[in-house]
């Protein structure tokens, strides 16, 4: 039996979202459902609480400017779905080709176990959209693949590429594809890759530049694991570090830095 | 055994000072890197032993300037280290509501201030021994907490603590910048 295809977004408009569905669609795999979360106010207070002031250019740069937010020439997703003519920017749009929406407050809902529940097998890409509680885990099938971006086991937490940077670290610059699970990033790893910077002027562009092999890893592991190419290797256990937001002061030295190894 | 994530700083103190400093009670001066002189605030001695780590809402000062000794003395033994990410994961997940918690917990705010400086001085110290990157990016955040810093009615000792842990982030980041 052929394994369904869900995938969970965090808005409409997501391109990280749209780009992969889009590249899997071109390879042939049929996307079943698509999850999204709604925009709620409790939904702006939570995240709010958890990323204060950034939060609000988020919101700006992802759902208002959208590809506007990139205006310099760097490698970025609007690059990369520009040079491979890639034209989807709603997941509405994917309903065109039987694709369900499923439209939620949480990705932890009732709503979304039941939906997972009518289907045995399935495999969820995770493209964004909060953390993902057991009650969800336990009906994902095969599970939940997310695309981090670190190299674990190291690198679990937020601002890996700026951590990287602070520590002298650039040549564990990369992502990590891997399953969910309960932790914080240490479900079983299907691929790592490691990336190197492209002559980037600062974190910014840094982290646009991620942004292409994210979607070609995703989709690529994807299509790997559906082939049986790819095998999940567990985490060790032991190593639970996690790093967290990085002060302002701390970006700064991270960007200086940057700047001195494209430099050298 | 903690592995350092860069060179450590090491801060060299002779015997003399090391029992002056076991001695203070509320303000004990751990680390003089960057200082040029230790005040004199010598108070009696408290018993060393450290408990378990509780909820951060029961920590008091005393447990963070055991802690404190424990950095200074080297003894960074499995509770030391269970109550260091403790304390780390408490502040990192839930900075943004850190003040309407603390005002949950019922504590003074001459109480509040005085953990809270403690907190830094230890997080500070803890990068200085260690080298560990992740505890001076919380310092920072734990300095940035306007409400924790030293107010009208707080000990003249916090405010000296304060002091010299500001001159000590000043110091280190200029380290970190300027290589």
């Amino acid at each position: 039996m052929d394994k369904k295809l869900i995938v969970f977004c965090p808005n409409p408009y997501s391109l990280y979202t749209n780009t992969v569905c889009e590249l899997l669609l071109r390879k042939g795999y049929h996307i079943e459902l698509i999850v999204v979360r709604k925009f709620t106010l409790q939904r702006f207070k939570n995240e709010f609480a958890r990323d204060g002031k950034r939060l609000l250019r988020k919101i700006w740069n992802k759902l208002v400017l959208r590809e506007k937010a990139y205006t310099d020439k760097a490698d970025s997703i609007v690059s990369f779905r520009r040079d491979n003519n890639l034209s989807i920017t709603n997941i509405t749009q994917f309903q065109k080709q039987g694709t369900k929406i499923l439209r939620c407050r949480n990705l932890n809902d009732k709503s979304i176990e039941k939906a997972l529940n009518q289907y045995d097998e399935k495999l969820v890409i995770f493209t964004g959209g909060g953390i993902i509680r057991k009650n969800i885990l336990d009906r994902a099938g095969d599970g939940i693949i997310n695309c981090h971006l670190g190299i674990l086991p190291k690198y679990k937490g937020m601002d890996l590429p700026e951590w990287c940077l602070l520590e002298d670290e650039p040549d564990q610059l990369g992502i990590t594809l891997h399953f969910m699970d309960t932790g914080i990033d240490t479900g079983d790893i299907l691929r790592k890759v490691k990336v190197v910077p492209k002559q980037p002027d600062s974190i910014r562009s840094l982290r646009s530049g991620f942004e292409p092999v994210m979607v070609t890893e995703m989709v690529r592991v994807v299509s790997d694991y559906l082939n049986g190419k790819v095998e999940r290797q567990p985490q060790p256990k032991s190593n639970k570090r996690q790093y967290f937001i990085l002060h302002p002061k701390l970006y700064e030295i991270a960007e200086a830095k940057l700047k001195q190894l494209v430099e050298s | 055994m903690l592995s350092p994530m860069k060179r450590p700083i090491s801060f060299p103190i002779d015997s003399n000072k090391l029992d002056y400093l076991r001695r203070s009670k509320q303000f004990p001066l751990l680390n003089t890197k960057y200082l040029d002189d230790v005040p004199d605030t010598a108070v009696e001695p408290f018993d060393l032993a450290l408990k378990d780590y509780p909820k951060f809402k029961n920590t008091q000062a005393e447990d963070l300037i055991k802690l404190r000794l424990m950095v200074h003395q080297n003894e960074l033994n499995e509770r030391f280290r269970n109550w260091q990410i403790k304390l780390l994961r408490y502040i990192e997940i839930n900075y943004a509501n850190l003040k309407t918690k603390e005002r949950s917990y019922g504590r003074p705010v001459a109480v509040r201030v005085i953990l809270f400086n403690q907190l830094l001085a230890l997080f500070v110290e803890i990068y200085l021994h260690t080298g560990d990157l992740l505890y001076f990016n919380t310092a920072l955040k734990v300095a940035d907490l306007k409400w924790a810093a030293p107010a009208n009615k707080s000990p003249k000792d916090i405010y000296l603590l304060r002091e010299i842990k500001e001159k000590q982030i000043e110091a280190i980041l200029n380290e970190l910048t300027h290589g």
